[in-house]
């Protein structure tokens, strides 16, 4: 089992002040930029072979846009992105070939990333073939029959289309799918959102068992905070575009130091109703302001508990208060106030 | 109990739908009631009839291609079932507010907010319109609307999500119901927003003394919510109880089996792969011969492949529709 | 481990009908449209009047003119009767549907061709190129089409060589007339396949294709254009509709296909002085293309039903 204190002199993925803004435009014909949307805003973080690293955020945080751009779905503003050495934004080419094998994506939505006109045989093996793993319509198609049993389905389903599926089962084949170039690293967005509670265990079992299998890399984005601590070695809070704090799993949850990850767990339903009562939760004022007109100083302030005056004026810098536990606030001791 | 009056009381509920490809038994001989000023909660995956049983008493159901058959449904002492049109829409017009999971779908998106609100009140109170609108704006603020003036002339879509809810709350505050049916109203909020509302329903509850039901299939919200909990699986009631005995001394597998693959967020990381309930939900095309869990079930016997269990008294005011007895693992006597 | 194992049969209960591909289903929702059956079977007479009328009566018996039975009414001989040089109709309907059926579906190629690209593009890439081809689309929309007719048929005129196909020559005006019909019919489905391509191109398996580094060309082709197939395939079967009326009016005209070469839309012409006393004339070739539009119609509407992505039910 990895923890963070195991020291990696060279992380598999380097993810530093990575940002992606999009221009707000309005008009149809000549459209005018009336604003810039800061969907990510300076994210840094590093991840370690073999790990499992969790991004949880509200809706709106970011964390979505994290993943893709990552992978280059979407075109970075800036910052820099390393997968197993390789840049993603100055890649070309072969280097950008190598880069797609190595780092794949689990969607959230099974209706929707599965193509419904493909059967699952093309949807798994599409990634074989585009990378040329495989030579040979035979070959492959064995090759599919031991993903899809690797991810629990029988290949009897090969030629079968995904709407014949049930949501837990498109996952699956959403994960062949992954596994199919033999990655290193896979991005998962909320994998298990949108699936019935039964079968979201189902699957984050299959997650880590492929994981210990196969020695993947995760990066594991999600809402879900209890499923979060369960499966995740670190876990890093985003809110507004940049993270919050970032600690091991364990310390994260129990000692909390942030105040939007105080109020964020406090939130957290507990499926048990004693503790449900005994609870103090920590409400936070306001609504989140729109990533287009951000908040001066620390975007935060003006919904947290703890705020001063200073925090609209001066933005905060990201330490390191113990080993491994890195958190973005003046507050939280020991305080520190960034020289104005 | 029995100090409590029954406000709704369903017996044997069945609806099934006429589909080209097939009828589906969406609801299965759901039987239970709902106390005066008690928050139930009606819990189960989808597929599991929980919405499908509400909204067919409501009478929200097209009636082709649903069918409904068993019943009574009493509300207070009219059966629902049988109930003209018209005075249906009365009875949820007055006493019966209901709130959705995408309050988009139940608000006009082309007229002002302040305006549906006022419009709501009027219908109700019957007042002048001027009164309408002060009142109206009392409801937004009671809600917890900030600037609620300012916001009177804002649209649907200049609101958010958390924000919708709080105003279909507010519409629903409106009514002055006795019960207030909630059909999964958080399950597409964050975690915050979430616990807002759910904060200020039962603040509200609290205020105007109404009853509730609350259908979900988030376990974690029913502790934090409910008094008592019904448990649907494949259209039948599996397991009844109040929220403490359910979670502490739950007696059906299906149950047992959902609490148990829900990770705790106050467990430590990586202590216990997650316990799983092998299978996938039941396939509504068929009407189950025996125990509809059979096939997921870590306790099954024979003869729950044979007859359908009925829902009994296994404990106080606790109800279990299995032949087992999860403690020995035997068939109880 | 044995949830991850492959779910057992006694478990697994989601296949309990055959499984049916898209296309079947498909196929048992348009069946189940009866206006559409009929119009199918409707066509598909046409069609086989047209071409397997061929082997009955030649085309040089279609083009004999007889002037000293000009102009006689439907008889046992001629049942349609004759034309204003003595020609039977009944074969001039025949050959002249294999024009005008021809004219119809070689338009309709070009059209979904031009249509496919230029909205195929437009909608994935967006920006500039999506601006640019939308303002030519624009400007062409918005050109009269019959100036664009006359000026396609002077230019092309008399340039374009006979061609031979199923054992008739057609002449060089035949291919006139397809590309002209062809080129001034795209631009509807190229705003319909464009508005496709940018609900699609955000969905999750285009983004899943484009993290596995699939070619920009497969994904818009294999991956994106077959979920679109359905409207594309209700605007051609309309468009062939459109393009045989399309004929008649350029032939009414006097732009379209030349006699002797008969088509139905060059008949109606040659009936214009004779509305009244020889109605034989224009109305078996005028209900030929009234029949024919109605069942393509008819087949575009039920396909239209079939194809509909909201509906899963048979």
């Amino acid at each position: 089992m990895i923890s963070s204190s195991t020291i990696q002199s060279k992380p598999l993925v380097k993810v530093e002040k990575l940002a992606k803004h999009f221009p707000v435009t309005k008009g149809t014909i000549f459209s005018k930029k009336t604003g810039i949307l800061k969907a990510v805003d300076g994210v840094s973080f590093q991840i370690s072979a073999g790990e499992t690293l969790g991004l949880v955020g509200e809706s709106g945080c970011g964390k979505s846009t994290v993943g893709r751009t990552m992978l280059g779905l979407y075109q970075a503003t800036g910052g820099s992105v390393e997968i197993g050495g390789h840049n993603i934004g100055s890649a070309t080419g072969k280097e950008k070939a190598i880069i797609r094998r190595s780092s794949q994506m689990i969607f959230q939505d099974p209706f929707s990333s599965l193509n419904p006109r493909w059967s699952v045989n093309a949807i798994v093996s599409e990634p074989i073939r585009v990378h040329k793993i495989i030579k040979g319509k035979k070959a492959r198609e064995e090759r599919v029959a031991e993903l899809l049993d690797l991810v629990g389905l029988s290949k009897r389903y090969m030629n079968r289309f995904p709407h014949e599926f049930s949501g837990g089962q498109r996952q699956r084949i959403g994960i062949a799918r992954a596994l199919a170039s033999e990655p290193q690293f896979i991005i998962c967005d909320e994998p298990i959102a949108a699936l019935d509670v039964s079968i979201q265990a189902q699957v984050v079992n299959l997650l880590e068992d492929l994981q210990k299998k196969l020695g993947i890399t995760y990066l594991f984005i999600a809402h879900d905070l209890s499923m979060v601590r369960h499966i995740c070695t670190r876990v890093a809070v985003m809110y507004l575009g940049i993270i919050m704090e970032l600690a091991d799993s364990d310390q994260l949850f129990e000692d909390p130091r942030h105040p939007y990850t105080q109020a964020l767990l406090s939130a957290v339903p507990i499926p048990d109703p004693e503790i449900a009562r005994e609870r103090e939760r920590i409400v936070l004022g306001g609504d989140v302001p729109s990533p287009i007109n951000l908040p001066g100083g620390c975007r935060f302030h003006t919904r947290c508990p703890i705020a001063r005056e200073y925090c609209s004026r001066l933005a905060p810098v990201w330490r390191e208060l113990k080993t491994g536990h890195w958190v973005y606030c003046h507050e939280v001791e020991p305080r520190f106030l960034p020289n104005e | 109990m029995e100090n409590l009056k029954t406000l709704l009381d369903v017996n044997d509920l069945n609806v099934r739908f006429h589909t080209p490809e097939g009828i589906v038994y969406a609801v299965n001989g759901a039987t239970f009631k709902v106390y005066e000023g008690e928050t139930l909660a009606l819990v189960g995956e989808s597929g599991s009839g929980k919405s499908v049983s509400m909204m067919s008493i409501l009478g929200l159901i097209p009636l082709p291609p649903g069918e409904i058959n068993g019943g009574p449904a009493f509300y207070r002492n009219r059966n629902l079932l049988t109930l003209p049109e018209k005075d249906l829409i009365a009875v949820r017009g007055k006493e019966i507010a209901l709130i959705f999971q995408d309050p988009m779908t139940s608000l006009n998106p082309v007229l002002t907010m302040g305006r549906q609100l006022t419009e709501a009140v009027i219908k109700h109170y019957h007042v002048t319109k001027s009164e309408a609108r002060k009142k109206a704006m009392e409801f937004l603020e009671l809600v917890g609307i900030p600037e609620a003036r300012g916001r009177f002339s804002n649209y649907p879509h200049q609101f958010s999500g958390g924000m919708r809810q709080r105003v279909m709350i507010a519409m629903m505050l409106a009514l002055k119901p006795s019960l207030l049916v909630a059909d999964e109203p958080t399950t597409a909020l964050d975690v915050t927003i979430q616990a807002k509302i759910v904060d200020l329903v039962k603040d509200i509850k609290q205020k105007i003394g109404m009853s509730m039901i609350w259908i979900t299939h988030d376990l974690g919200v029913v502790a934090g919510l409910a008094d008592r909990v019904i448990v649907m699986y494949a259209g039948t009631v599996v397991e009844e109880a109040n929220v403490d005995d359910l979670y502490k001394k739950a007696k059906h597998p299906y149950t047992i089996a959902l609490l148990a693959a829900l990770p705790m967020i106050n467990s430590r990381r990586g202590a216990e792969r997650l316990k799983t309930i092998p299978g996938s939900p039941p396939n509504c095309h068929h009407l189950p011969t025996g125990c509809a869990f059979a096939p997921r079930c870590d306790f099954v016997q024979d003869q729950c492949w044979k007859c359908i269990p009925p829902l009994e008294s296994v404990a106080d005011d606790h109800f279990s529709a299995c032949w087992v007895d999860v403690k020995t693992g035997a068939l109880r006597s | 481990m044995n949830d991850v194992g492959p779910i057992p049969d006694s478990m697994d209960n989601s296949f309990e009908a055959p499984p049916l591909t898209l296309g079947q289903m498909a196929w048992l929702r348009f069946r189940r449209h009866k206006m559409a059956m009929f119009g199918a079977v409707l066509l598909l007479f046409l069609i086989m009047y047209s071409f397997l009328g061929a082997f009955i009566v030649t085309e040089d018996y279609a083009n004999q003119t007889n002037t000293s039975i000009r102009l006689s009414a439907p008889s046992s001989e001629h049942p349609f009767g004759t034309d204003t040089i003595g020609r039977d109709i009944l074969a001039r309907t025949i050959y002249g549907g294999q024009i005008s059926l021809v004219i119809g579906f070689s338009a309709v190629i070009v059209m979904i061709l031009m249509g496919i690209l230029i909205g195929s593009l437009s909608g994935y890439f967006g920006g500039k190129i999506d601006a640019i081809l939308m303002r030519i689309t624009d400007a062409i929309i918005s050109i009269p089409r019959i100036f664009l007719l006359l000026v396609m048929a002077k230019f092309f005129g008399n340039k374009i060589p006979d061609i031979e196909l199923i054992g008739r020559t057609f002449s060089g005006s035949v291919i006139v007339i397809v590309l002209v019909m062809g080129l001034t019919s795209w631009m509807p489905l190229a705003r319909i396949v464009r508005a496709e391509f940018l609900s699609l191109k955000n969905c999750d398996f285009v983004f899943a294709a484009q993290a596995t580094g699939t070619p920009t060309w497969q994904i818009i082709f294999k991956h994106i254009l077959p979920n679109s197939i359905a409207p594309i395939i209700v605007a051609a079967t309309l468009g062939v509709a459109g393009a045989v009326i399309g004929e008649a009016y350029i032939s009414f005209l006097g732009l379209g296909v030349q006699p002797p070469t008969a088509t139905w839309g060059n008949m109606i012409e040659g009936a214009y002085n004779h509305i009244e006393s020889a109605p034989w004339l224009w109305i078996f070739p005028g209900s030929f293309i009234l029949l024919t539009v109605l069942s393509i119609n008819f087949v575009g509407d039920g396909l239209r039903d079939a194809f509909d992505p909201r509906s899963r039910s048979i």
